[in-house]
């Protein structure tokens, strides 16, 4: 692979951008599948062989961002030391491909509209599609958890279908709860924390996608694969009242990647 | 032992310099505010660096010790007192089981730092002691402090060995109640080049107020509107810093701190140096800032002096101090007979204690850290 294409994000943080792809009108660069993929191996990789002086990492669709102690490691040095790592990047990325691994994919049961989904109509009403027509199409894909961020458990999924693209509210002082499942433009994806926020939310799940005690295990990570499961309000109450007493497994199958 | 809140003050909270490791899933680093000040209250009492200490805002609280112990304030200057007499913040001040400390309004500044002895004991959650009040975690039940809270600290100490040496004049890096614009240095990126040059210019030349509305999360600006390339300013969200400059669509600049959301689709065009971010939370309302920019060499050489900084000043706090009698002998047992610190008077004595306390040479040959 060739030089990486470093950003500077201040004395402490850098930016390897991964994305090829630019945005007409603007020049910022846009999500490119292959981008993303690379964003994801990169992490693994760093994981696997990490750097001293790095002290965190930001996975997100066309960019890693490497948090770093520039006490322990100069730009410089950390740069050349992410080269050196990242050199196998294309080529390991490649053959860990080809071996056919398998990816986990979660099913996350989630009621649909009511007080779960309070922006469902609305969606339903811009899309100019019928409810059950929304459910159909939002819960139809596997998508992929492309990134997390903004608030600590969110989960930003991959693959929302083209019709149901909606524009963001332009409140976003709402309060939306834990576990709401919302649309925000070209994207999906799952408030793992009650927070405001401006995506329009369609529904909510019952799991808890996050529980920090004195560790936290959040349910999803990047590059896993999730499953939406319409459920009915019965059903929500039903696992609700399973996951407060930790008696809930959620239903985790495993599929071949599919790049 | 421990110390009881008596009044908390405004957003009180227990905080370290941060929990890292969990950007990945979007928990961001948290830690104290104003770094330099925590750091240097910490080791006015001779604690490690990462101690849990209490970040206070504006308002500081009212405690009472419940045990003996050893405390420093810094940052903001709050008009403090112990048991109604007035106390002076960056030294290290004796507290019997007892006393009640208030450190009231901060007529200067935003955020101080109260250090004790040992440091407070609170459950670390991943490895932090930082309260990170959006998810209810870490510090003292995950929230602010509360009247009648009370915080165990981690050990009891009656004194600590050279008092009277543990203490360090005004820091003059803040630069309080001097008027005029605040120059905060930044390192350019990752998006400068989605800024037209008007943007550019405008961000580097003009001067900006500081809103007031300004929080752990985040602190706003007002001013010139800073144009970028494109109708709007939204890119694909990528990964936000403590001191990234977001420049959203209406064009005013948003500082992102210590308890950030950790992406953001927003652009942005810079990032404050690290050096410069304890100046940028200690504005208020009204201020004037104006930004610098400065290449990332320079601001991760300016961290490495501010760490000689610290070690210089780690050093100084252990050597026997007495001021005008500035004889080493006896020194530490002559020092407990003193009522109170002395304060070096002007002339002679005032150049032995600036020969003795090197944290005044260090100001004048680190000239660019104190630069303002």
């Amino acid at each position: 692979m060739s030089e990486l294409s470093i950003s500077i994000v201040g004395d402490s943080a850098l930016n390897i951008v991964f994305s090829h792809t630019l945005d007409p009108t603007n020049g910022s660069r846009t999500y490119d599948p292959a981008g993303a993929r690379r964003v994801r191996h990169a992490l693994r990789l760093l994981n696997e062989h990490p750097i001293p002086g790095v002290i965190g990492c930001t996975p997100a669709y066309c960019a890693l961002t490497i948090y770093y102690d520039p006490l322990t490691v100069g730009f410089d040095n950390l740069v050349h030391e992410l080269n050196d790592r990242l050199s196998p990047l294309d080529a390991d990325m490649e053959q860990w491909e080809s071996e056919g691994r398998e990816r986990s994919v979660i099913e996350v049961p989630v009621c649909y509209g009511g007080e779960f989904g309070p922006d469902l109509l609305a969606v339903a009403q811009a899309c100019n599609q019928d409810v059950q027509e929304v459910i159909a199409r939002h819960s139809a894909p596997t998508y992929d958890v492309g990134m997390m961020g903004y608030y600590p458990g969110f989960a930003y999924l991959t693959g929302l279908d083209q019709s149901l693209y909606v524009p963001r509210n332009l409140d976003p002082s709402k309060e939306i709860p834990a576990g709401s499942i919302g649309i925000g433009g070209r994207q999906t994806g799952i408030y793992g924390l009650g927070t405001p926020g401006d995506w329009n939310i369609i529904g909510r799940t019952p799991l808890k996608l996050l529980e920090i005690t004195n560790v936290a295990k959040p349910l999803l990570e990047v590059g896993q694969g999730v499953k939406l499961v319409p459920i009915s309000p019965e059903e929500y109450e039903d696992i609700a009242t399973k996951v407060a007493k930790g008696t809930y497994e959620p239903h985790i199958t495993r599929k071949e990647v599919q790049q | 032992m421990s110390i009881t809140v008596l009044s908390p003050g405004t957003q009180t909270t227990v905080q370290d310099l941060g929990r890292y490791g969990n950007a990945v899933w979007g928990l961001a680093h948290s830690g104290a505010m104003d770094r330099r000040a925590a750091t240097i209250a910490n080791i006015l009492v001779d604690n490690a660096e990462n101690a849990a200490l209490l970040e206070f805002s504006t308002v500081g609280p009212s405690i009472r010790f419940d045990q003996n112990t050893v405390f420093s304030f810094t940052g903001a200057r709050p008009q403090a007192t112990l048991d109604g007499k007035p106390v002076e913040g960056y030294k290290a001040i004796r507290a019997r089981k007892g006393q009640v400390l208030s450190l009231g309004f901060c007529a200067q500044g935003v955020y101080g730092y109260l250090a004790f002895a040992g440091g407070l004991d609170v459950p670390l959650v991943m490895g932090s002691a930082s309260t990170h009040v959006p998810c209810h975690i870490g510090g003292y039940k995950g929230r602010a402090l509360e009247e009648g809270d009370r915080i165990e600290l981690k050990a009891e100490v009656g004194d600590i060995p050279n008092l009277y040496g543990h203490f360090m004049k005004r820091d003059n890096y803040y630069n309080f109640g001097t008027p005029g614009v605040t120059y905060i240095r930044v390192v350019p990126g990752p998006h400068e080049h989605l800024f037209n040059k008007r943007g550019v210019e405008a961000f580097y030349n003009k001067v900006f107020v500081a809103t007031g509305k300004a929080d752990r999360m985040s602190y706003y600006l007002n001013g010139q509107v800073v144009s970028t390339v494109g109708e709007t300013s939204d890119v694909m969200s990528d990964g936000v810093a403590f001191g990234s400059i977001l420049i959203p669509s209406r064009g005013r600049p948003i500082v992102a701190m210590a308890d950030r959301h950790t992406t953001s689709g927003v652009t942005k065009i810079g990032t404050v140096a690290s050096i410069d971010l304890p100046l940028l939370v200690q504005r208020k309302a009204n201020d004037l800032i104006r930004f610098q920019p400065i290449s990332v060499y320079e601001a991760q050489d300016l961290l490495r002096e501010q760490r000689s900084f610290f070690d210089a000043l780690r050093r100084d706090m252990r050597k026997p101090y007495l001021g005008e009698e500035n004889t080493r002998g006896p020194a530490q047992r002559i020092a407990e007979l003193m009522p109170e610190a002395p304060t070096p008077k002007k002339g002679k004595s005032k150049m032995l204690a600036s020969m003795y306390r090197n944290t005044d040479w260090k100001r004048a040959t680190q000239g660019d850290l104190f630069r303002h």
